[in-house]
């Protein structure tokens, strides 16, 4: 799957995460940071992992909550996990 | 006012389950009288490994032995740094029917902050888990007469339980009071038993049941709603230890109860329509849910699902509940009936407190204005309709309140924002977006003479530096947006800052 692929994958997941109106998630990049950008509280971003781990049929067996600063890091760690 | 609601919470209970409920003056009783009539049961599930009741009283039993051979005695503070986990259980169980007061510190602590805290809850020894080991090394150097003591350690003795009193001291939980400045509620034997008597009323069919463990144990919520509660019902709790692996774990385990934050009920139900399946499982009956506002749409979307949820109020300082709503679709929006026996007052609007599960005060510091004639003052604006059912309708306190559960002291990070030389006055509040999203934000009055130094690109280096600020606290304490004044803040006339409500 190719990195824009997995980004606007992870745009539905952020919609459906109530991290923001569709207007703010349709600018989403790679360079969005999730914190300062959308706000994503604690639970959001709990919601963001299991939501991929489903959709991607993935793990995140050796991260923690809170450890990608931005919706690019996460595309990264889903490629790589994915290859 | 005492609340007479004894009936009408028997009736919302039914007799099958309302007969069942014991009092206990100790913990150390209730544990020994529940470990008894359950011995065969699974009372923890964890790691992989199951412990009946009759397993955990002999590790219990065995690592009281430990505390002793440490050196702990009887009416001493013994803190606990440890996960979730059962050495957890095993630990503060030891700990409280060795009659000496658990000080539960959460797990994230560093180093500093343990240090602290035993300056602050002066407690003679900390049990620490390999997880916490490393976050006990500053109290190590500085503090040698306090007792480190692993929960790996063993011993070949088993220590009975000791004999105490329900007005003795049983556990300190931190919170952050109304003012937000942390400090620890101390509650007594009595306290805590009141508050899991509490947590069986207008719940039908609450023994023997299956908890899934989301909630942290140094949250008076996960402690007392869902740890106690569930040995004290025969019930088996499973420890979620990692909280992205909950539905993996709900889906083996399938829980009939959870206690849940509205924040995670809500994470759940949208994960739940958006895969086509239930994810805490089909097993599951119950939920109870507070800790923050519960939106009454999450007890109508959960009913359709088959799941009661049942909205509650409490407090650290109550030993949890204090309200429970046993009918959530009949009364929308309550927090429910005041649970028997306690002791209440409208004042102002403020809801006033007495009664055998309020703490027995503040350890580690003070509010001077919490009291008035004996009252706990809760800093929570209420109404009561003419059938008792009780509606939060604001608070009057400064602490926020995150739909996680987790609270906020505005001026404790407000102090670390205005460490910065060119910062004058902060104020973080809980701020709302277009679609009613709610979030923190940070508004800052630069230091005039300062800032001036800082030339044109003042904007930016204050910008940058409040956001290294913001990058160094817990997750949850991160605000999402900065916004730098040209003026001061409306002021009182005692010259404090006006606080935003922009969520009230």
């Amino acid at each position: 799957m190719k990195r824009n692929e997995i980004l606007d994958k992870l745009k539905e997941i952020l919609l459906s995460a109530d991290a923001g109106s569709s207007a703010v998630i349709d600018s989403v990049t790679e360079d969005t940071h999730l914190l300062n950008d959308l706000g994503l509280s604690s639970v959001n971003m709990l919601y963001l992992m299991i939501a991929t781990e489903e959709v991607f049929q993935i793990r995140f067996d050796d991260v923690g909550v809170g450890e990608f600063p931005t919706v690019g890091d996460v595309v990264s760690y889903i490629e790589g996990k994915l290859s | 006012m005492k609340a007479d609601t004894l009936e009408l919470y028997r009736t919302y209970t039914g007799d099958e389950t309302f007969n069942r409920i014991k009092h206990y003056e100790t913990v150390a009783q209730m544990w020994e009288d529940r470990a008894a009539e359950y011995a065969d049961l699974t009372a923890i599930a964890d790691d992989g490994k199951t412990y009946t009741f009759r397993q955990l009283q002999e590790d219990v039993a065995h690592f009281r032995a430990v505390l002793r051979e440490s050196g702990v005695e009887q009416g001493q503070r013994v803190a606990l740094l440890i996960p979730n986990s059962y050495d957890f259980v095993k630990a503060y169980l030891a700990a409280v029917t060795a009659g000496c007061t658990a000080v539960i510190l959460p797990a994230h602590l560093d180093e500093k902050a343990v240090y602290g805290t035993s300056m602050m809850f002066g407690f003679t020894a900390l049990i620490t888990a390999p997880a916490t080991e490393n976050a006990a090394a500053l109290l190590r150097q500085l503090r040698p007469e306090v007792t480190l003591i692993g929960t790996e350690t063993a011993s070949e003795e088993a220590s009975p339980a000791a004999v105490c009193a329900g007005s003795d001291g049983c556990t300190v939980i931190m919170t952050g009071g109304t003012t937000g400045k942390p400090k620890g509620a101390l509650l007594s034997n009595t306290a805590v038993l009141q508050g899991v008597v509490n947590s069986c009323l207008g719940v039908p069919g609450t023994f023997e049941q299956r908890y899934l463990l989301v909630l942290p144990l140094s949250h008076v919520f996960g402690l007392i709603r869902n740890l106690l509660a569930s040995l004290y019902s025969g019930s088996t709790l499973m420890i979620c230890r990692d909280n992205k692996n909950m539905f993996r774990d709900a889906a083996m385990f399938r829980p009939t109860i959870m206690v849940l934050v509205p924040a995670l009920a809500d994470m759940a139900l949208t994960l739940s329509k958006k895969f086509g399946r239930s994810m805490f499982g089909d097993s599951l009956k119950t939920i109870i849910c507070g800790a923050a506002n519960v939106p009454q749409y999450l007890v109508e979307e959960y009913k359709k699902a088959g799941v009661d949820l049942y909205p509650g109020y409490g407090l650290t300082e109550s030993a949890n509940l204090v309200s429970g709503n046993p009918v959530p679709l009949e009364k929308p929006g309550s927090v429910g009936l005041i649970f028997p026996g306690m002791e209440y007052r409208i004042v102002e609007n403020e809801l006033w407190l007495k009664g055998s599960n309020m703490m027995d005060g503040y350890v580690g510091a003070q509010e001077t204005d919490a009291y008035e004639d004996g009252w706990f003052k809760t800093g929570d604006l209420v109404r009561m309709d003419d059938d008792g059912f009780l509606y939060i309708t604001g608070r009057i306190k400064e602490v926020i309140v995150l739909s996680t559960g987790e609270n906020i002291s505005p001026a404790e990070l407000e102090a670390k924002f205005n460490d910065l030389p060119f910062i004058q006055d902060s104020q973080v509040f809980e701020d709302m977006d277009e679609n009613g999203r709610h979030f923190l934000s940070l508004e800052v009055v630069p230091r005039a003479t300062e800032a001036a130094k800082l030339g044109a690109d003042a904007g930016r280096i204050i910008t940058e530096a409040l956001q290294a600020v913001n990058e160094k606290l817990q997750p949850y304490e991160r605000v999402s947006k900065i916004i730098i004044r040209d003026s001061d803040f409306a002021r009182t006339p005692s010259m404090k800052i006006v606080r935003y409500k922009k969520c009230q």
